[in-house]
Order: C-alpha cells, then sequence, then structure tokens
C-alpha cells in the first residue's frame, strides 16, 4: 500500500511541477500586465470618482488576490493633499467569472489600516455628500464583502495629536440581504483605550434604499436596539435604547489578549454580554421617528420617545450646509428621572432657532415650564418662561467663552403674582479658575441703568453650585413693576448691590437705594391719606428710601427699611413668610405742619395738654398673621399713653370699633 | 276626596313623629343638663351621644357632639375626641365652638406628635380672627360648654393662649 502510494506521488510530481509553472507563469503575466495597465486601471478609476485616486503599487497573488498599495484619495485644489490614505487594499476577485465572461467581478474589498485627520474627512464628507450617496446608489447590485480593519481618524492634522478614533467595519451583501459588523474605540495616548462601541446590523436591500431588520449599538453603558427603513429620502426607525449614566468610564489599558481571552472573545456574544452587565437609569423606550433628508436639508417630521417614562417630542429642520441654521420645536410632559422621589408633573416647551455664518453662532427662542401641581415646600411656581433673542457664542482661550445676548426675557408665575424681568443687551464672559470652577463675569442694560456682576460657577453634580455678586445702578424704580408691583408707585433712580448662591440653600440678599424720589399713590399711604384725610400723603417726595432684603426658600424680607421724608419717616421691618404669614414692627412718624393739614389728626392733638410737645408724631405698629388678614397692635409710646390719658375711656372704645371697622374693610379689599 | 284623606293621613303621620322626635331631643338634652348638675358627667355623655346622632337639623346636636369630643379628650380617648370634632366641623362650619374644637385638634394633633395637623390646626386657628389692639394689648374671649367647662382665649398680636378653667393648656406663637 506504502508502495503504491509512492509510486503515485512520484508520478504526480512532474504534474505539480508543471502546474506550479504555469501558476508563475500566470502570475508573472497578470502582474506584468497590472504594471502595464496600471496607469490606465488610475485613469479609469478617476473618470468614475469625483476625487482624484492615486495608486502605488498593484500586485496580482494567487489564486484571486488584487493587492493594491499606497492608495491615496486626493483633494481637487491640492492635489498633494491627502484626504484618505489606505496603506493595503486586497481585491478578491472570481476566477470563474474572469474565465467564462471575461470580466472583473470583484467579490470582496479588504482595506487594512486606511487612516484620515478626522477634520479633513468631516468636510471630505461634508462637501460630497450627494456624491457619495449618488455614487452608492449607482453601484452594481452585485454580492459582495467590505471590511475595513484598523481604520485609524486622527484628530489632528499630520497626527499632531496622538490620539485617535479607530474604527473595524464588516459590510456583507448576500443574495439582497445586507449583514455588517464592527465597532468603534477611541485610543487615549499612553493612557489607553476607551471601552469600544461595537455595532451590528441586518438587512435588506431594495431598489429605493434599505430596510433594516435589527440595528444593535452596545457599549458597557449602553445598549440600543433599533429597526427601521430608509427609503429615497426618508429614514424611519422605532426602538429602544439603555443607559448607566453612572458608569464610570475609565481607561482601560491597551493590553494584547492571551489567547484564552481571544478564544472566549471567539465564541462570546458582546452584545448579549453588554446587557447583562449595564445595570441602566436611563430607558428611552418607544423610539418612533421620520426624518426626510433631502440633502443639505434634514427634517425631523417626527421623533418621539419615553426617556424613563416621561414622554418626549421633537420636530425641527435643519440645514447642512453653510450658512448652517436649524430650528428645533422640543416638547416634554416631564415628571422625574427618579422614580424614587415624588415629582410633580411639568409641561416643558422649547423652541428654538440657532444658525452659524461666519463662524459666529446666533440663537434665538423660548423656553417654557408650566408647573401642573406645586411640589411640597417648594416655591409656588405655576410657570417659568424664558425667552431669549440673538444668542451668539465665541469660544477662545481666556476668556473660554462670551456670550452675548440681544434680550433675556424671564417670567415666574406664582399663585399669585406674576414677575417678569427683562434684560437687554446682556454680556456674559467665562473664565477657567480650575477644572471644576469657573469664573464669569457679566454686564447689561436694566431698565434705564445698568447691571454688572461677577461670580462663580462650580460643576458639581446635576445642579451647578452658583455664587454671585451684582450691581444695578441708576435704573427708574417705577419701570420694575414686573419684579415688585409696588414698584410702579415709586419714582426715583435706583440702586441695588446683591448676591446670588444656591448652595447650601437657594437665597438672594442685598441692599436697595432710591435717592431724591417720591411715592405716588402708593396703597399703604393712600389708605393712611383717606383715614386722616391727609391728601399730600398720596404724593410722598423723599431724600432716601432704602431697605435691606433677604429672599430664600423659607420667605422673604425687608429690613432695616428707611423712608427719609421731610414730612413722613418711616423705618422698621417686613418679614412675609411661609404660607403668606407676615412679622413686621414699624415706626411711622408724621410731622406737625402735616398734622395740621389733617381734619381728624388736628382735633385729636388739641386733646393733649401740651399740644406742641411733640415735633413729630411717631406711631410704632406691628403686623403679624396672614398677609391677607393681618393683626395690627399699635405699640406703647409717649405719644400713645398722653393720647390714652386725655380721651375718655368710651371714646378710646368708639375709636378702637372704628379702626377694627376700617383695617378690616381693607383687608377685605 | 279620597286623595285628600290620604294626603291628610300622611300629614299627620309625619307631623306627630317630628314631635315625637323632638320631644325625645329635648327631654335627652334636658336629661343631659341635669346629669350636670348633679356632676355625673358619665350620664350626661349617654344623653348627648342619643341626641348626636339625631339628624343634622337637630337643634342640639352641635352642642351635643363638642360635649361629646370634650367628654372623650376628658378620658384621653384621642380617636374619639378627634372624629367627634371633626364632625362637628364639618357638620357645622360656622359653629361657635369652632376655635374652639381646632384648639383640641391642635393639642391631639400634639399628642400623637402630628406635625402636618398641628401646623393645619394652627394655621386654621391664626387665619379665623384678624386682631386689631389699638388702645389695649390683648383681646379675650371666653365661653363656658355644656359641661361646664370655662374656656377663654387671649389674642395678643403675636401669640394666641388657650385657657381651660383658667389654667393655661397651650400657646400658638406666629
Amino acid at each position: 500500500m506504502v508502495s503504491y502510494l509512492l509510486r503515485f506521488l512520484t508520478k504526480l510530481k512532474p504534474c505539480l511541477i508543471f502546474s506550479l509553472f504555469i501558476i508563475v507563469i500566470l502570475t508573472l503575466t497578470a502582474n506584468l500586465l497590472l504594471l502595464s495597465f496600471k496607469n490606465t486601471i488610475v485613469q479609469t478609476i478617476n473618470k468614475y470618482s469625483f476625487k482624484p485616486v492615486g495608486i502605488g503599487k498593484a500586485y496580482y497573488l494567487p489564486p484571486n488576490f488584487v493587492i493594491l498599495t499606497d492608495i491615496i484619495i486626493r483633494q481637487d485644489t491640492l492635489p498633494q493633499k491627502k484626504i484618505i490614505n489606505i496603506p493595503i487594499l486586497r481585491i478578491d476577485i472570481s476566477l470563474l467569472h474572469l474565465v467564462l465572461n471575461r470580466q472583473v467581478h470583484i467579490l470582496s474589498l479588504h482595506c487594512y489600516a486606511p487612516n484620515t485627520d478626522y477634520p479633513d474627512f468631516a468636510l471630505f464628507l461634508k462637501e460630497n455628500f450627494t456624491q457619495i450617496l449618488n455614487l452608492l446608489r449607482k453601484l452594481p447590485k452585485q454580492d459582495i464583502g467590505l471590511f475595513i480593519k484598523g481604520m485609524q481618524f486622527w484628530f489632528s492634522k499630520n497626527n499632531k495629536n496622538p490620539d485617535n478614533i479607530e474604527a473595524d467595519f464588516a459590510i456583507r451583501i448576500k443574495n439582497g440581504l445586507l449583514l455588517g459588523s464592527g465597532l468603534i474605540k477611541q485610543n487615549i495616548y499612553k493612557a489607553g483605550v476607551i471601552i469600544p462601541l461595537r455595532y451590528r446590523f441586518k438587512g435588506k436591500l431594495n431598489n429605493n434604499g434599505i430596510v433594516l431588520d435589527k440595528l444593535e449599538l452596545a457599549k458597557e453603558n449602553l445598549y440600543c436596539e433599533l429597526t427601521g427603513s430608509l427609503d429615497e429620502n426618508i429614514f424611519e426607525f422605532k426602538g429602544s435604547m439603555l443607559l448607566n449614566t453612572l458608569f464610570n468610564e475609565n481607561l482601560y489599558p491597551d493590553t494584547s489578549l492571551g489567547i484564552f481571552e481571544k478564544i472566549h472573545l471567539l465564541f462570546s456574544d458582546p452584545f448579549s454580554e453588554s446587557i447583562g452587565l449595564l445595570k441602566p437609569n436611563l430607558y428611552i423606550l418607544d423610539i418612533d421617528s421620520r426624518i426626510n433628508l433631502t440633502y443639505p436639508n434634514l427634517q425631523i417630521e417626527r421623533l418621539e420617545f419615553l426617556i424613563n417614562n416621561n414622554p418626549v417630542r421633537l420636530k425641527g429642520k435643519i440645514l447642512l450646509e453653510a450658512p448652517f441654521s436649524c430650528a428645533l420645536n422640543f416638547y416634554s410632559r416631564f415628571k422625574s428621572l427618579e422614580n424614587t422621589r415624588p415629582a410633580v408633573t411639568k409641561d416643558i416647551s422649547i423652541n428654538t432657532s440657532l444658525d452659524v455664518e461666519n463662524n459666529e453662532l446666533n440663537l434665538s427662542g423660548t423656553f417654557n415650564i408650566d408647573f401642573l401641581g406645586q411640589e411640597k415646600d417648594r416655591l409656588p411656581l405655576k410657570k417659568v418662561g424664558l425667552g431669549v433673542t440673538g444668542l451668539s457664542f465665541t469660544f477662545g482661550e481666556s476668556p473660554l467663552l462670551k456670550m452675548r445676548l440681544g434680550k433675556l426675557d424671564f417670567l415666574g408665575i406664582t399663585d399669585v403674582n406674576t414677575y417678569r424681568i427683562v434684560l437687554d443687551d446682556l454680556n456674559i464672559e467665562f473664565s477657567k479658575l480650575d477644572d471644576r470652577v469657573k469664573y464669569l463675569k457679566f454686564y447689561s442694560r436694566f431698565y434705564g441703568g445698568a447691571l454688572e456682576g461677577a461670580g462663580n460657577l462650580e460643576i458639581k453634580g446635576f445642579m451647578p453650585i452658583i455664587t454671585v455678586t451684582a450691581k444695578v445702578k441708576g435704573a427708574d424704580a417705577n419701570k420694575l413693576d414686573g419684579i415688585l408691583i409696588h414698584f410702579s408707585k415709586t419714582y426715583g433712580k435706583l440702586d441695588i448691590k446683591m448676591l446670588f448662591l444656591n448652595y447650601p440653600e437657594l437665597q438672594l440678599k442685598g441692599n436697595l437705594m432710591i435717592n431724591n424720589g417720591y411715592l405716588k399713590d402708593f396703597e399703604f399711604f393712600k389708605w393712611l391719606a383717606d383715614l386722616f384725610d391727609l391728601p399730600t400723603l398720596k404724593k410722598i417726595p423723599f431724600q432716601k428710601a432704602s431697605s435691606n432684603f433677604v429672599i430664600d426658600e423659607k420667605g422673604s424680607s425687608l429690613f432695616d427699611m428707611d423712608l427719609d421724608s421731610s414730612d413722613v419717616k418711616l423705618n422698621g421691618n417686613f418679614k412675609l413668610g411661609e404660607g403668606d404669614s407676615v412679622s413686621s414692627r414699624m415706626s411711622l412718624s408724621f410731622s406737625r405742619p402735616l398734622i395740621n393739614t389733617s381734619s381728624k389728626l388736628k382735633p385729636l392733638l388739641r386733646l393733649l395738654h401740651d399740644e406742641n410737645e411733640f415735633s413729630l408724631l411717631n406711631f410704632d405698629f406691628k403686623l403679624s398673621g396672614n398677609l391677607h388678614k393681618m393683626n395690627f397692635q399699635w405699640l406703647q409710646s409717649d405719644f400713645k399713653r398722653k393720647f390714652m390719658l386725655a380721651i375718655p375711656n368710651f371714646v378710646e372704645r368708639r375709636i378702637e370699633r372704628n379702626m377694627e371697622d376700617i383695617i378690616k374693610s381693607i383687608s377685605k379689599e | 276626596m279620597k286623595n285628600k284623606i290620604l294626603l291628610t293621613i300622611c300629614l299627620f303621620f309625619l307631623v306627630s313623629s317630628s314631635l315625637i322626635y323632638a320631644s325625645d331631643e329635648k327631654e335627652s338634652y334636658s336629661l343631659a343638663r341635669q346629669a350636670i348638675k348633679a356632676g355625673d358627667k358619665d350620664a350626661a355623655f349617654f344623653h348627648f351621644l342619643a341626641i348626636s346622632r339625631e339628624p343634622s337639623r337637630s337643634k342640639y346636636r352641635e352642642q351635643a357632639l363638642f360635649a361629646i369630643g370634650e367628654y372623650y379628650f376628658g378620658i384621653s380617648d384621642y380617636h374619639d375626641a378627634f372624629s367627634c370634632l371633626k364632625k362637628l366641623l364639618q357638620d357645622y362650619p360656622e359653629s361657635k365652638m369652632k376655635l374652639i374644637a381646632l384648639f383640641y385638634l391642635f393639642k391631639i394633633a400634639q399628642i400623637r406628635q402630628n406635625d402636618d395637623l398641628a401646623k393645619q390646626c394652627s394655621e386654621k386657628i391664626i387665619n379665623l380672627k384678624q386682631v386689631i389692639l389699638i388702645f389695649s394689648d390683648v383681646k379675650e374671649y371666653k365661653y363656658a360648654s355644656l359641661s361646664g367647662t370655662k374656656y377663654k382665649i387671649a389674642y395678643y398680636i403675636d401669640k394666641i393662649e388657650f385657657y381651660i378653667n383658667g389654667k393655661l393648656s397651650t400657646q400658638i406663637s406666629y
């Protein structure tokens, strides 16, 4: 048996030598042909390509491989400038087709380590988007495989920044079925690799586009599954996404895998493993979308999803060429991202339009929150609105960010009041103090005066810690009725110094002062004017009116109030606390000449033994209880004591009854 | 004619039953008062309990409900005292005893350490009356219940004091 086999091999040897000879001859011939036709091949490729393509060398390797090296896709205008460099491209051709039909039929393309500078590549995609789409559409409908291994996107030109993104693609088209998979990872120089994002998809090709049966994206902190279609210009997809936002994306050392790990990777499914490890805290479910892409216009006709059970709706239009612009419309009936904390449902709507021209970004829009209930122990807000007109940004080294707003319109509606603040020409500059803390400076026009301030913004958790000091100079007090209605009756130039902080608790405190102004038809003094027949109280000119103020989560207080007028002096404190509870102590003084004009107070003064004893009539009083039903007490003073001695008890009781009726009637109003 | 006879009979029954009921209620009320005079609070309680079960249009029911609530509180049955006084406030929102009933509810909330309820009650008490003090520093209101308990409420500008039989029971500051 052994000798028979040896005899057979001896007979086969010449055949093998002949076959090898034929292969060598064919290989040499094919390589010679490729060498002589290389320029023709390059010209043919350039005839169909919209960018100049250059090829270094071309080889044939048996049985069916064509190897092209140093393929370069260049810029039209600058031929020496590379867009994409492919060091090795292996083309697998069908020998059967070549022999039978004398046609080169490509079975698959294998690219090894192609690389590009990301800024150039992004520009190339942007400038040639339509041509790329047309090229893909014109490709012959045949079975083919495209495999790209280790494609590198460099962040800076000429690889100055050693960090890069590396991607693998494997796409196979067979009998109209489309299968693909791969991964994208970021290499950080000397640090390691950021966990790769893996993807795989399965679909069908049809005459107008692709039907995606399943597209999966997976990472340690993300899993996304989508189905959908691309029909002409319409993208439609549905699906869900699970995210773990608490996941600490540490860098993983780029160590090569051991043999057992490689075998494990070969047989394991990284997608199902990802889901097992995910522990998501953000669920984006019931994604439903329809996007119309007619380059350069991208229209989001519908994008709806549930984010942790909070419905979100998004519509918009984006122009993908210069000048870039977009208009977005966002709506959500939002409760909370966490189920553990009770929260109030809010209707959140955002309408924005944005355009970029000459590297300047300009944004206008409105941001509204309607509170459909009230959180316990929180400010009784019903609605918050923010209108932004002409917001532009400039980024730099220092300051890091410059923001300019043509107009900022803030609206806050509580159960009882509406507050509105408008800032014109607001400029904000952000500088870096350290990695977490940013320094900000701002100034704007403010109701006929100016507002300027500075502060710190510390990134700590979801809500940044803000500490800001600000000054208002020369604002027209009566124009500030949107902030506090009482300002509508106050005239003069207002100066404010204030401090705002949101940690450890929300607080706004400061001091306000008006010099040489007047109060006109101010409710409290109008009431006194009617009560004591003092018509001059309807307009009180003053030299100085000032007060310190504190507004926090417990309420708002005015303290050290001081009104200095020739006829009237008022000072004291007023605190409005939780549930509209009032606590106040005030001192009100009327001058002798003012009293003499009153038909009601003058006769009372005559009851005193020495009616000229007091140059100022002083009324100290306390207020307490509910704001809409305040308790009132006239506090003891020399004047009160002498007045009580001068009048009989029945007059006292009558006055008390009358005052009670008057104060109660005012409270009812 | 037949109809007229039927109507007359119905009216007769209605009037006579309400008279019987009214006379029962009055009798229970006078028996309760007699029991209080005799110092037998327990017997009075049962008479008031009977009145409290009458329909809400009853003339003495409001006072009876308060008297029962007061009795329950006195024997430290805070659960029944609470439901009885709450019923009084629900059925008679303009009752004369409203302020005292609210004070009792406030006391019960304090005893049970129910801060939310205590806060609700104190807010209601504070908002119930507007106090204007021109020449005096305090305004006092007095009330004697059917069971003979004497109440005094003293309103100051920043506090309300609640006295039972001359002894300070509780105070609310604001």
